[in-house]
């Protein structure tokens, strides 16, 4: 720990010097009287001061907890030497709060004495964090030195963000080859009727349609869809994001992904995730709950990181992109990079859907007369993009803060029926 | 008499209530000067038994005061930090009375003046002045071990 004097050692000091000049000079001995408790005061201080030492722990019994979830903070100290107060204070980082009313613990110790101090936080966002940042400070008996220490404990606390409840979710274009409970456009095995035909010998008994056989005087067997599970893949835009305070792009385009993944693992689908930004990041697609884990894990993980580099699709590995994929984008549609990338996807025969992250609520428009036509001119580029995606038969549906991302997936399920109509 | 101590007690209600330390060494000087004053006005070079008492109290004072800017206002002191802290400072003022009365009894000895005391005296206080500014400006402990 670093010593240092408080202001009362010099002030003390100067006391009995002034009290001893006053003294000798005037030839008083009173002011040495009335400057002798001081001086007594110092030697005590002096005699006494003894730089402290201990063990510190930092402990977070319960370090994988949802958003919203609180948490205990155990710090534990283990006095070598008696340590007369020590002052702890948890600075959380940003995402997490302690409580606003006693950030600062006070305790005292005797030699080879344990303490465990309890401080309380909140989990107010998602994400990875370092809990550890701890300001030290202890005080001799009187008060002179002031022992201070920065520890960096770093203990890792990962929240996790509270994925929302969906009714519907997108329908995958094409299927893949595996059982599932997306509806193939196959005939084969399923239980969704599709169509009927003639008997052929090798049909099962169960399938024929004993109505429509006694109707057309032959034997009419059902045809059903095929039930196959289909590879999605969440692909976040992680070369730009707005923010405003504790909201951004970034911030919902990762809790939308949760979600999407939740639910589409949830009804037997592979899914996979990549990271698209200056740092490019891949969880090729698979399914169960050990994937559900890792979706999660790499979304935290995920960051925005700047970068100057140009980058397209041919840097994502092909088998985190297998075909017939549905490739779900969260983008705020504000990097050139991206944009190319998500118009190559498409050029590539992907089936692709837009959920752009709205950066315009996070945006405060300057209020000079030229600022405003700044600001609607950018709008109306973002319209002209939109329009332009579109076209290609992409669906771009927008999301913006307070927003319910039912309601945007809705969007883009409307989308994707009308365009199939229109292709028919 | 008014005149000193009137600013003096309202530089120490100023320094606690504005949390700044810098004004308690001179309030307290403040005190010290307008009690010396009165007290050679009264009594010329002859020494009070009571300014024990008042030096002790002067102490209790700026112990008090430290004391009030020492924690942050919103810091949880446990019952026993607060009970050790008062006891120390209960024996330090204890202490400085029995020194202080030790002096009072030193001062009724006559000692003949000699021109060696007064340079020993001057020498001591010197020092002491010297080894304040040292330390103010190392802003570290010259008796402790820095890490």
């Amino acid at each position: 720990m670093i010593p240092r004097v408080t202001p009362k050692l010099p002030a003390y000091a100067a006391l009995a010097a002034l009290g001893m000049m006053i003294g000798l000079v005037l030839g008083q001995p009173a002011a040495v009287i009335l400057a002798a408790p001081f001086l007594l005061a110092l030697v005590v201080g002096l005699a006494l001061a003894q730089q402290p030492d201990f063990v510190f722990s930092i402990d977070v019994p319960r370090d994988r907890v949802m958003e919203g979830d609180d948490i205990d903070v155990e710090i534990g100290v283990t006095a070598k030497t008696a340590i007369e107060t020590l002052e702890v204070l948890l600075v959380p980082p940003l995402g997490i709060s302690t409580e606003p009313e006693a950030p600062v613990r006070d305790i005292r110790l005797v030699t080879d004495e344990s303490a465990t101090l309890h401080i309380p936080a909140h989990c107010l966002h998602w994400g990875g964090y370092q809990l550890g940042n701890i300001y030290l400070r202890a005080q001799d008996r009187l008060g002179f030195f002031r022992f201070e220490a920065h520890l960096d404990a770093g203990h890792p606390v990962r929240v996790y963000p509270r994925p929302e409840a969906l009714r519907s979710i997108p329908r995958p274009a094409e299927t893949q080859v595996f059982a599932g409970n997306e509806r193939s456009r196959e005939k084969g095995e399923g239980i969704e009727f599709i169509d009927v035909r003639g008997f052929v010998p090798g049909d099962q008994v169960r399938r024929i349609n004993w109505r429509l056989s006694a109707r057309r005087g032959e034997l009419i067997v059902n045809e059903f869809h095929r039930e196959r599970n289909a590879d999605v893949v969440l692909l976040l835009d992680t070369f730009a994001e707005v923010r405003n305070g504790e909201d951004g792009t970034h911030l919902m385009a990762v809790r939308g992904a949760i979600s999407l993944a939740e639910q589409y693992l949830q009804e037997r689908n592979r899914v996979g995730v990549v990271g698209f930004g200056g740092i490019l990041r891949w969880l090729q697609p698979a399914m169960g709950a050990r994937q559900r884990y890792r979706i999660v894990e790499a979304l935290i993980d995920t960051d925005i990181v700047l970068s100057y580099a140009w980058k397209g699709v041919d840097i994502i590995p092909r088998s985190t992109l297998p075909p017939k994929a549905l490739v779900i984008a969260f983008t705020p549609l504000l990097d050139e990079r991206a944009i190319d990338a998500l118009l190559d996807l498409r050029a590539r025969g992907f089936d692709l859907a837009i959920i752009e992250v709205s950066p315009v609520p996070f945006v405060t428009p300057d209020a000079s007369e030229t600022g405003q036509l700044a600001f609607t001119i950018w709008q109306m580029e973002r319209e002209v993009l939109r329009y332009r995606f579109q076209c290609l038969g992409v669906p771009v549906a927008l999301w913006e803060i307070g927003q319910s991302f039912e309601q945007v997936l809705r969007e883009v399920q409307g989308f994707r029926r009308y365009t199939r109509q229109a292709r028919a | 008499m008014l005149a000193l101590g009137v600013p003096a007690i309202s530089l120490l209600i100023l320094s606690l209530s504005l949390r700044w330390s810098g004004g308690i060494p001179w309030a307290v000087a403040g005190l010290g000067i307008e009690y010396g004053i009165s007290l050679h006005l009264r009594q010329g070079a002859t020494v009070d038994p009571w300014t024990a008492v008042y030096a002790a109290a002067l102490l209790l004072v700026a112990e008090l005061a430290y004391w009030s800017l020492a924690s942050p206002p919103r810091a949880r002191l446990g019952g026993e930090v607060v009970e050790r802290r008062m006891l120390l400072t209960i024996v330090l003022l204890g202490g400085s009375m029995v020194m202080g009365l030790l002096l009072v009894l030193v001062t009724q000895v006559s000692v003949p003046g000699s021109v060696l005391w007064t340079v020993l005296g001057v020498a001591a206080a010197v020092l002491l002045l010297a080894s304040t500014a040292v330390l103010e400006r190392r802003g570290g402990h010259p008796l402790l071990h820095h890490p």
